[in-house]
């Protein structure tokens, strides 16, 4: 083979690799465009809801009940005659509210426990961990549920509940990582350079310790938006008229024959926004090498 | 395009189709995407191995050893690949075989012995398990049949009581006789050529002269071919009939063994053999020279001679070297063109 | 035989199940106010009020209280809930089976549906068929258990009358029939996780030196995958499994209210909802104990499947 044919034979092969990884950086790309577009959507939305929504939530027409989805009423009416999409936007800032809220809340938390289990180890991490596993031993529902019925149903039982939860994920993920992370030679550098253990804790660990948990918090928001929709819908969580997504589709559930709409659509909003941030976790799970399930 | 020859002449064990060697490898280029761009593990490789005959492959850890040893049996880690060059076994192309016809090829003309036993066994299986797996899928004997043979290799390579052991999972067994049944599934189906990827570079010190001892002995019992992989300079010299020096994906450097230690003819060999302690080597009491800097990082090699930035004698000229190989004597050649030069009289 | 591995693993467990023992104790003695005062209502006399608490227990120490609440559990006591005049025991022992039987049916169908989805994801990395369960598998995942649910009678009772919209039949076939659409919705709930906790597990097999050793030596693709991968997928499996227990759980407790299943979960949310004290209490051990169990079991099973813990639990 002439060394001209070989030189093309291998560029050839490389724009074919390339091509390759171009499609999966696309692909990777447009998960996370997509999911982050959708979350912008309905943040916005959310945000908006007063602007945007053609009526009042709690609005009543009793004479146009049970109207289906028109131009007039993008989602139909329901039983009260309340316009059902006015109510979804102003419903999806309730979930949206409580999802960052009692998913960063926690973050913070749990990794700060986790972070000084893995670092000092001893007496503090025994503490820290037996506590840990107490709280996840415990099935979320079954939890959130007692503290719901200590603080009675409502909203500010659901916001104590998710939180007194939901920080023993990340402190169990962060406690492993950072057990990993004190062997290695930068942090054991930094404490043989005498580094006070704040600096080597915020200054040179935080930024690897963040990433799985911010990964795994993409997945976190949609089960703690999940666990209120469901609240609500058990009864304990939002209380009617306040709109909410999952008290809507409780409340639509006994028309599901006659009118499918006052449920289902709701739904599908939830749905959309899980999966936005589904998509996002996705892609930046990919793109840290992390993974996006239950740490262990 | 040049290839590895050997001024010794052995008795030709191949088939008449192709006397002078069982494997040859023409400019293999191997390249994995990354994000940035492409990484080249293999660059223009071209390397013969001979019927019978030791070929030791010697360089830095990433400098593209294993992959070589991976393309030879077709199993290039995805997303990598194969871009250009032609692997001939017994003058078959393997680049271009079918699967079905590669498969036939893996395990049982040509075998491979892992760099890292324990990993290299499945924990899940007993070692009898492991053994009889070849066996049964090239040979197609019975179980029974196929067990009575893994017994009779398990005491060929040495290890004791091996009707006991044939019941045993990897975790029971040390390194070196993890090492040992990794030997005896790679030899079970008496392939004629054996890939061994750093096979004592994870054991103790004291084992590695008995496993490459080992080696040796089957070697000549069952008559086969051998790549020998190694960072070590010094098993290499030990071991091998005729070396190969890679850097950065390419081979700076091919030579018989003796040779390679007295008539080097590359800086970057130079180097390697500056950088033994002296036990290997003839010169008494020399302090082991390390090599300064970093080998480049394959996604962003520097044009020319990608050894130029760390090579003593560099010049700007080193930056338009071509790295095909140059002749300079008998079976030996080197990419480095200036190496005559500078490297003799000194 | 009782090994060190296994004996320490119980203890572990043990530490836990008193942690939460005191958290469900806790629980009646973090509501503001009188935990009798509560459990009768605004309207019971004063007479009533004290007798209560002295019937519950209130007037002793909270140590002696707490031990006397673990040393009634133990023995199958669990207290009595004033608002529905019956044991908590009784209420327990007529609402235990049909939960178990959700809990297992659901679980044997999501594993049925993870699995296979999962080594494919896995198998067919970065192609069309794991990106098509990658996406399919997200969106699932933001599905609310309830409105799944909801979603499933509509189409499969309600339009097409395949199955029966709720409630729970006399025989065991009956039972089975009507558990079917629960199941079905709880696993298609529980299915999203443990792919994707699969997927990466498969992928991490994929990786490792053995599979590659085990292709080196000849073996054809399927007999890899069938063999050396799909064994070492089943530990992870289980881990997958008992990880995500919580899940499952919290899936089921919402599934029952919307079939109208008379089981633990359901039980717990009229609980929670008519503030019925001593119910929830002994739900969150029981909920609490089972979860603990299960996860010691799943560990113990780890040492039939993988015999590195085996060797590790005789020696």
């Amino acid at each position: 083979m002439t060394p001209v044919a070989r030189q093309e034979l291998v560029l050839s092969g490389a724009r074919a690799l390339r091509r390759q990884v171009d499609r999966q950086n696309r692909w990777a790309d447009l998960t996370l465009w997509t999911g982050a577009g959708i979350l912008a959507l309905l943040v916005l939305a959310a945000v908006l809801a007063s602007v945007i929504a053609p009526d009042q939530p709690n609005t009543q027409h009793l004479t146009e009940g049970f109207l289906h989805p028109s131009t007039a009423h993008l989602f139909g009416t329901d039983a009260f005659g309340r316009d059902i999409f006015s109510r979804a936007l102003y419903g999806l800032r309730v979930d949206l509210l409580l999802g960052i809220v009692a998913t960063y809340v926690p973050l913070v938390i749990g990794m700060a426990l986790g972070a000084i289990a893995g670092y000092y180890r001893g007496w503090r991490e025994t503490v820290i961990m037996r506590i840990t596993d107490v709280t996840i031993a415990l099935p979320f529902i079954v939890l959130i549920l007692a503290i719901v019925a200590i603080v009675g149903p409502g909203l500010t039982g659901v916001y104590i509940g998710e939180i007194a939860v939901s920080w023993a994920l990340y402190a169990r993920l962060t406690r492993a990582e950072m057990l990993v992370l004190r062997e290695q030679q930068f942090i054991v550098a930094a404490e043989a350079l005498g580094y006070s253990t704040p600096r080597i804790i915020f200054k040179h660990a935080l930024p690897h310790l963040i990433r799985p948990n911010l990964v795994f918090s993409m997945a976190d928001i949609v089960l703690n938006i999940l666990v209120l929709a469901s609240l609500s819908f058990l009864g304990v969580g939002v209380q009617p008229p306040t709109p909410e997504l999952g008290a809507m589709i409780a409340e639509g559930g006994q028309y599901l024959l006659s009118a499918w709409w006052i449920a289902t659509l709701p739904g599908l909003v939830l749905v959309v926004l899980g999966s936005g941030f589904s998509l996002v976790g996705d892609a930046l799970a990919d793109r840290f090498g992390r993974r996006l399930e239950l740490p262990r | 395009m040049t290839t590895l020859e050997h001024s010794s002449g052995s008795p030709a064990k191949a088939e008449a189709h192709d006397a002078a060697s069982t494997l040859e490898l023409r400019g293999l280029t191997v390249a994995f995407p990354t994000r940035s761009g492409l990484a080249v593990a293999v660059n223009n490789v071209s390397l013969s191995v001979e019927p019978g005959h030791v070929t030791g492959i010697v360089g830095e850890s990433g400098s593209g050893k294993t992959m070589i040893c991976r393309a030879i049996l077709g199993l290039v880690p995805r997303p990598g690949a194969i871009l250009a060059g032609e692997i001939l076994w017994r003058g078959r192309d393997l680049v271009s075989a079918q699967p079905s016809a590669m498969r036939r090829v893996r395990g049982s003309e040509i075998a491979m012995i892992f760099q890292d036993p324990s990993s290299a066994l499945d924990p899940l299986f007993t070692i009898g398990d492991q053994i009889t797996e070849p066996l049964r899928a090239h040979r197609g004997l019975s179980r029974s049949s196929a067990e009575k043979e893994a017994i009779e290799l398990l005491g060929r390579v040495g290890i004791p009581s091996p009707r006991e052991r044939i019941n045993a999972y990897p975790h029971h067994l040390s390194g070196g006789m993890r090492q040992r049944a990794m030997i005896a599934i790679a030899i079970s189906c008496k392939p004629e050529l054996v890939l061994a990827d750093e096979p004592t570079t994870s054991l103790d010190v004291t084992i590695q002269d008995q496993i490459l001892g080992l080696l040796a002995e089957l070697r000549e019992e069952y008559g086969m071919s051998m790549v020998l992989v190694s960072h070590d300079l010094g098993v290499i010299a030990q071991n091998a009939d005729s070396v190969a020096v890679m850097y950065s994906g390419s081979i700076v450097e091919t030579a018989p063994t003796r040779q390679i230690f007295s008539a080097t003819r590359h800086p970057y060999t130079a180097a390697l053999i500056q950088a033994l302690p002296s036990i290997h080597v003839e010169q008494p009491r020399r302090i082991p020279e390390p090599i300064p800097g970093q080998p480049p990082s394959l996604d962003d090699l520097p044009p020319g001679c990608p050894f130029a930035p760390r090579c003593r004698y560099v010049t700007d000229a080193c930056q338009e070297v071509d790295m095909t190989r140059v002749t300079v004597g008998a079976g030996h050649d080197t990419a480095c063109p200036f190496a005559e030069t500078v490297m003799v009289p000194s | 035989m009782i090994s060190a591995r296994a004996s320490r693993r119980v203890l572990q467990s043990l530490l836990v199940l008193v942690g939460v023992s005191i958290v469900s104790f806790a629980l009646i003695h973090l509501v503001p106010g009188d935990p009798a005062r509560i459990a009768l209502g605004p309207r019971a006399s004063l007479t009533a009020v004290s007798e209560a608490r002295h019937t519950l227990g209130l007037d002793k120490p909270l140590v002696t209280q707490y031990l006397n609440f673990v040393t009634g559990a133990l023995q199958g006591n669990l207290g009595y809930s004033i608002q529905q005049r019956a044991s908590v025991g009784s209420l327990v022992g007529n609402r235990i089976l049909p939960s178990v039987l959700l809990v297992g049916f659901s679980t044997v169908l999501a594993v049925l549906l993870a699995v296979p989805l999962g080594l494919v994801s896995a198998l067919k990395r970065d192609r069309l068929p794991d990106h098509v369960i990658r996406i399919v598998t997200m969106v699932t995942f933001a599905m609310p258990a309830f409105w799944l649910g909801l979603v499933l009678v509509e189409l499969l009772s309600l339009r097409a009358h395949l199955l029966p919209v709720s409630g729970y039949g006399g025989s065991f076939a009956e039972k089975l029939k009507d558990l079917l659409l629960p199941s079905l919705t709880i696993a298609l709930y529980l299915a999203p996780m443990l792919i994707r906790t699969l997927r990466s597990s498969v992928l991490d097999v994929l990786d490792s030196d053995f599979i590659e050793a085990a292709r080196a030596r000849g073996l054809s693709e399927r007999r890899v995958v069938l063999k050396h991968v799909l064994r070492n997928a089943s530990i992870a499996t289980v881990t997958v499994l008992a990880v995500n227990l919580g899940f499952l759980i919290s899936g089921t407790v919402v599934i029952e209210v919307v079939f109208d299943i008379p089981g633990l979960g359901s039980l717990i949310v009229t609980a929670v909802q008519s503030r019925d004290f001593p119910v929830v209490q002994s739900l969150t051990l029981i909920f609490g104990a089972f979860v603990i169990g299960v996860n010691l079991l799943a560990d113990l099973a780890y040492a039939v499947i993988d015999p590195r813990v085996r060797q590790a639990s005789t020696t």
